[in-house]
C-alpha cells in the first residue's frame, strides 16, 4: 500500500522545482528522473490516463496495443541496455518482457514472394547471402557500421547534452563520418546489391521516411536495434510500462493530474515562470518540460505571444514534420493458429521499392504499403482463449485528412481500413473479414484526439539529414531559444520511437539535476 | 577499409550544416494551421452547450427533448446508435447520464441541426424525475459526446442487421432505420420489438414510414407482453420463436440488442434455438448499473448491508464521504457533491478511472472494462464498483456541469 507521503497527496502546491506537460515516455521518464532526485515535480497529462501513444485501449473482451510493435535497446540483465538500466537499475521498473526470437514476415505481391527476414545479424547475413550470392562482405560491412551507429547514440545518451564534436570524433568516429549522409549514401558506398538491401530496407515502416532521404544515423541505429541486441515485445501491452512509471513516480513523490491540459507556458524576459492550467491554475516553475510538440508549444501555448522568439518558428517551420497512421486494431474470434497467423511481425509490398511505396503515403488512395502485428503467436494471453488480435497499419501524411469534410471522414477511413484487410487477407489467404469480432480503426484525427500532437502525427519530425541527431547534439544550445524549455518525447534529441522517447526524458534533465545538486553542495 | 571514410564524412558534414542554415534561412515566421486537431475537436469537442428547443410527449411518462447547439456552428457528426452524456445538478449532486441520440444523424447536420434525446420517467428514478420537472422549451443543457460503439460497422457488421429492442432500448435503431434509408443504401434492417402493451409503442410513425420507403430493406415485427385485447397483434415474449418467424436466414445476420439486462439474460438462453451464432453476431448494448446489485451473480452474500465511508482525495484534498454498499462509488461520490466525470455508467469506457487506495470492492463481472496493468495496480472504475468496506480513492479533477 501507498503512503500518504508516497502519494504526493498535499494541496496542488503554487511552485514546483519543474512542470511536466504529458505523459507520454518522454514525459514520464523526465517526470521520474526528476523526483528521484528530490525535485518536486508536478506531471500534467490532458487525457485520463497517462502514457500517450504508449498505451492500450478495451473493445469488448480485447485489450489492443496502440502503437508499440517491439521493444529495442532493453539488453538483458548480462549486457544491459540503456533502457535497463533507466527503468530497472534507476527507478527499480522490472517487467517480464517476451524475447523476440522471429523476424518480420514479409510479402512481396508482385513477384508472390513471401518470408521470414530473420532478426539476428548472422542469420540475416546468411538469410541475404542464400538470396544474393557474393552479397555477405558488403551486408557485414554494413551491419557492422550501423552498430557503430547505435553504440554512438548510446554514448550521446550516457553522456547528457554536453556533446562535445572532438570527443565524439574521437570515440565515434563513424557517426560524425555519417552524419552528413542519407542511408542511400551510406549503402552506395558499401556498394550492396540493390536485391540485398530491399531486405534490409524493410524496417523503413518505423521511421517514415525513404532511403534517399533519412539521415543514415538514424537508420543505421534502427538496423542494429533489431540485428544486433534482443528485441523484445510488451507483454500487457506498453499500457503497462505507461502505468508503472506513473506509480513509480507518484511514489517519489511526483504529482500526476490527469484530465488536466496546460493552456500557457508562462514566459518573461526570455525565461519560464510558470504554467496555467485548463481550470486556470497558475503553478510557478522555472523548468517546463514539453512532451507536447514544439509545434503545439510555439503556435499555442507560449504566453505572452511576444516572448516568442521569431527564430523559434523559423526553426519549426525548416523542419518537415513527420507522420501519422491509419491503424486498425480487430479482435479476431478464432485463434491465431487456427487462422494461420503464426509471426508477430507483418509487412506487406508490391515490392522492395521503398521510394514508390514512400509516395503512397500522401494520398487518400489504397495503400500497398502497409505492416501488421499478431501478438498472439509470441504472447498466448494476448487475447481470451480461441480469439486473437491482429492489427494492421500504414503510414500516411496528415495533410490530406485535414482536407475532409466531418462527414466524409468516417467513410473514407473504414473504406482505406477495408482495403488493407482485404489486401492482407489475399496475400495471408485468411479470410479475416468473417473473424472481426471488434474493430477500431484510427486516423490522424484519433490521434490527434488522443495524444493532442500537432496534425495528429506519431513520428513527431523527419529525419532529414539536415534536421538529424548529430548535428541536434552540437547545436543544441541554440535550440533552447526559451530558458527554462526543454522539450522530450519524439521531438526530443534522438530518434522518434520508443526506447530514444524514454532516453530523451532522462537525457533533458540531466542539467537541471546537476545544478540542483551543485547548488546543494554550495549550500 | 572503412567505406565512409571521416574525411569526406566532416566535408559531408559541413555540406549539411550549409544546408540546414538555407533552410532556416528559407523557412518562414507563419503560424502554422492544425486542420486535423481542428476537425478532431469538432468531432469531439471538450463539451456540449446545447439548449431545449422542443419537448414532446411520445406516450404518457415517455418525452423527446429536442437540443440544439448554443454555439455557433453546426453539431458534431455522429454514428446512429451513439449516445451523449449529460451532465446535470440536482440539488448538491453532480451528475451525469448517458442517453442514446434517438434522432438521425442526418437531422443533426446544417445550422439548425438538432440531437433528440427519449427519456423515461422511471417511478423511483430521482433523475429522470427531476428532468421531467426542470427540463422546459429553452433550458441550457450541458453534454459531452456523441460517444460510444453501439453503431454498425462497415467491416465487422453483416449488411442485413437484425435489431432487437425492448421498450426504451428502441432509441438506437429508430435513427438507424432513419439513417440507413436516408445515405446507406447497402444497407437494410429488421426490427424486432418487444413492449409492454400496444399504448407503449415508441417511435411509431417515424419507423413505419421507414418500412413504407423502402419495404424490401426495411421490416419490423413487434410483441407484446399485453396486448390490451386488441386483434392480430402478437402476444408474447421476444424469443427464439419470435425471432425465427420474423428473420430469414437467421445465421447470416448481426443482432444489435438494446434494452433491459433481464431482457438480455434471456435472449442469450433463447439464440441458441435460433441458430449457431458466433460471438461476434450478437452485440450488446451497455445498460447502465443493474437496479439491485446483490442479486448479481457473484455478489459476497451479507456483505450488502449498512453504509461505509470513503475517503476520496482529488488534486490533493481530502473528503470523508458516506456511501450506501448497495450502490456504486461513482454514485456515492457525486451524492456528496465532489465532481467525477463520467460518460458510459457501465463500467466500460474508463473516464471514471480511480485509484482504489485500500478496502474492498464488488467490480460488476459485466462491467469490469479495466485494461489489465490497472487491474495489477489497483484502478477501479467507479461507475461499476460497489464499496464492500470503508474506501480510500483517488480520483482524477473533474469538469463541473453548468446546469
Amino acid at each position: 500500500m501507498w503512503n500518504k507521503k508516497e502519494r504526493g497527496v498535499g494541496h496542488l502546491k503554487q511552485a514546483y522545482d519543474a512542470v511536466v506537460i504529458g505523459s507520454g515516455m518522454g514525459g514520464l521518464a523526465a517526470g521520474c528522473n526528476l523526483a528521484r532526485s528530490g525535485l518536486s515535480v508536478l506531471l500534467l497529462e490532458q487525457h485520463n490516463i497517462p502514457g500517450g501513444v504508449t498505451t492500450s485501449f478495451k473493445r469488448g473482451r480485447f485489450e489492443f496495443e496502440i502503437s508499440v510493435q517491439c521493444i529495442t535497446e532493453y539488453g538483458s540483465k548480462a549486457e544491459k541496455g540503456p533502457i535497463y538500466r533507466f527503468l530497472v537499475d534507476d527507478l527499480g521498473i522490472d517487467i517480464d518482457f517476451p524475447m523476440m526470437t522471429e523476424g518480420r514476415f514479409v510479402a512481396w505481391t508482385d513477384t508472390n514472394e513471401k518470408m521470414v527476414v530473420p532478426l539476428k545479424k548472422e542469420e540475416l547475413i546468411r538469410f541475404i547471402e542464400q538470396r544474393v550470392p557474393g552479397s555477405e562482405p558488403s551486408i557485414r560491412a554494413y551491419l557492422d557500421f550501423c552498430d557503430e551507429m547505435l553504440s554512438a547514440i548510446n554514448y550521446i545518451n550516457d553522456n547528457d547534452a554536453a556533446i562535445k564534436p572532438v570527443e565524439l570524433i574521437m570515440k565515434h568516429k563513424g557517426i560524425v563520418a555519417a552524419a552528413g549522409l542519407t542511408t542511400k549514401d551510406v549503402t552506395d558506398r558499401f556498394q550492396i546489391p540493390a536485391k540485398a538491401l530491399e531486405y534490409l530496407d524493410v524496417y523503413w515502416t518505423f521511421i517514415g521516411l525513404p532511403m534517399d532521404a533519412v539521415a543514415f544515423p538514424i537508420y543505421g541505429t534502427v538496423i542494429s536495434c533489431m540485428d544486433s541486441v534482443p528485441v523484445y515485445a510488451p507483454r500487457k501491452t506498453t499500457y503497462e510500462i505507461s502505468a508503472l512509471m506513473a506509480k513509480k513516480f507518484t511514489e517519489l513523490g511526483g504529482e500526476l493530474l490527469c484530465n488536466t491540459r496546460v493552456d500557457k507556458i508562462l514566459v518573461e524576459n526570455g525565461k519560464v515562470t510558470g504554467v496555467v492550467t485548463q481550470r486556470g491554475e497558475v503553478v510557478k516553475t522555472n523548468y517546463v518540460y514539453s512532451n507536447a510538440l514544439p509545434h503545439n508549444v510555439f503556435n499555442k501555448l507560449i504566453y505572452p505571444k511576444t516572448e516568442l522568439p521569431a527564430k523559434a518558428l523559423k526553426r519549426l517551420n525548416m523542419r518537415t514534420v513527420g507522420t501519422s497512421f491509419l491503424s486498425m486494431y480487430m479482435g479476431l474470434d478464432r485463434s491465431a493458429e487456427e487462422l494461420g497467423l503464426n509471426h508477430y511481425m507483418y509487412y506487406f509490398a508490391k515490392n522492395g521499392d521503398i521510394n514508390a511505396a514512400y509516395a503512397g503515403i500522401g494520398d487518400l488512395t489504397p495503400n500497398d504499403c502497409f505492416a501488421g502485428m499478431c501478438p498472439n503467436p509470441l504472447i498466448p494471453d494476448a487475447s481470451p482463449e480461441g480469439t486473437c488480435i491482429f492489427h494492421l497499419e500504414t503510414i500516411c501524411r496528415s495533410e490530406p485528412w485535414g482536407e475532409l469534410s466531418d462527414r466524409a471522414y468516417f467513410a473514407k477511413k473504414h473504406e482505406l481500413a477495408g482495403d488493407l484487410i482485404d489486401r492482407a487477407s489475399d496475400v495471408l489467404g485468411v479470410p479475416i473479414r468473417d473473424h472481426i469480432e471488434e474493430i477500431e480503426v484510427a486516423a490522424p484525427q484519433t490521434f490527434a484526439r488522443y495524444i493532442g500532437s500537432y496534425m495528429g502525427n506519431v513520428y513527431a519530425y523527419d529525419h532529414r539529414v539536415y534536421d538529424s541527431v548529430v548535428i541536434k547534439a552540437m547545436t543544441q544550445d541554440k535550440e533552447r531559444l526559451i530558458d527554462g524549455l526543454s522539450f522530450v518525447g519524439n521531438a526530443g534529441l534522438l530518434v522518434a520511437g520508443f526506447p530514444s522517447s524514454i532516453l530523451s526524458g532522462r537525457l533533458a534533465t540531466i542539467e537541471q539535476i546537476e545544478h540542483a545538486g551543485a547548488q546543494q553542495r554550495r549550500a | 577499409m572503412a567505406k565512409v571514410k571521416l574525411i569526406p564524412g566532416l566535408f559531408a558534414l559541413l555540406k549539411m550544416a550549409g544546408d540546414r542554415k538555407k533552410h532556416y534561412r528559407a523557412a518562414d515566421e507563419d503560424y502554422r494551421p492544425d486542420p486535423v486537431s481542428d476537425m478532431a475537436k469538432r468531432m469531439h469537442p471538450e463539451s456540449l452547450s446545447l439548449k431545449i428547443t422542443g419537448v414532446r410527449e411520445e406516450v404518457p411518462l415517455v418525452k423527446t427533448f429536442r437540443l440544439e447547439n448554443m454555439l455557433c456552428g453546426p453539431l458534431p457528426v455522429f454514428q446512429a446508435g451513439q449516445y451523449i452524456s449529460v451532465k446535470l445538478k440536482i440539488g448538491d449532486t453532480l451528475t451525469a447520464r448517458a442517453y442514446t441520440i434517438s434522432s438521425a444523424p442526418y437531422e443533426a447536420e446544417g445550422p439548425d441541426g438538432y440531437y433528440e434525446i427519449t427519456v423515461r420517467e422511471k417511478p423511483d428514478g430521482y433523475v429522470s424525475k427531476w428532468m421531467f420537472e426542470n427540463w422546459k422549451e429553452g433550458t441550457e443543457v450541458s453534454a459531452t459526446g456523441p460517444h460510444g460503439d453501439f453503431y454498425v460497422s462497415p467491416l465487422r457488421d453483416t449488411r442485413h442487421i437484425v435489431a432487437i429492442a425492448g421498450g426504451c432500448g428502441i432509441t438506437p435503431f429508430a435513427p438507424m432505420m432513419k439513417q440507413f434509408l436516408h445515405d446507406r443504401p447497402e444497407l437494410s434492417l429488421t426490427l424486432l420489438y418487444g413492449c409492454r402493451n400496444p399504448e407503449d409503442v415508441l417511435f411509431e410513425k417515424e419507423i413505419a414510414a421507414v418500412v413504407a420507403a423502402a419495404p424490401e430493406r426495411f421490416a419490423r415485427f413487434n410483441t407484446y407482453e399485453d396486448t390490451a385485447g386488441k386483434e392480430g397483434l402478437r402476444k408474447g415474449f421476444l424469443d427464439a420463436a419470435f425471432i425465427k418467424e420474423n428473420v430469414p436466414e437467421p445465421e447470416k445476420k448481426t443482432y444489435f440488442i438494446c434494452g433491459p439486462a433481464i431482457m438480455y439474460s434471456f435472449l442469450k438462453k433463447e439464440f441458441p434455438k435460433v441458430a449457431a451464432l458466433e460471438r461476434k453476431q450478437t452485440r450488446y448494448e451497455v445498460s447502465g448499473a443493474p437496479g439491485d446489485v446483490t442479486r448479481v451473480e457473484g455478489y459476497p452474500a451479507g456483505k450488502e448491508e449498512g453504509t461505509c465511508t470513503i475517503r476520496v482525495w482529488c488534486n490533493g484534498a481530502e473528503t470523508r464521504i458516506p456511501a450506501r454498499k448497495a450502490e456504486t462509488v461513482l454514485t456515492a461520490i457525486e451524492r456528496a457533491g465532489l465532481i467525477l466525470d463520467s460518460r458510459c455508467r457501465s463500467g466500460e469506457c474508463g473516464i471514471c478511472r480511480s485509484q482504489l487506495v485500500s478496502g474492498d470492492v464488488f467490480i460488476l463481472p459485466d462491467g469490469d472494462g479495466r485494461r489489465e496493468a490497472d487491474k495489477d495496480l489497483g484502478f477501479i472504475h467507479p461507475c461499476s464498483t460497489y464499496p464492500l468496506s470503508d474506501l480510500e480513492v483517488i480520483i482524477p479533477p473533474g469538469k463541473a456541469a453548468q446546469t
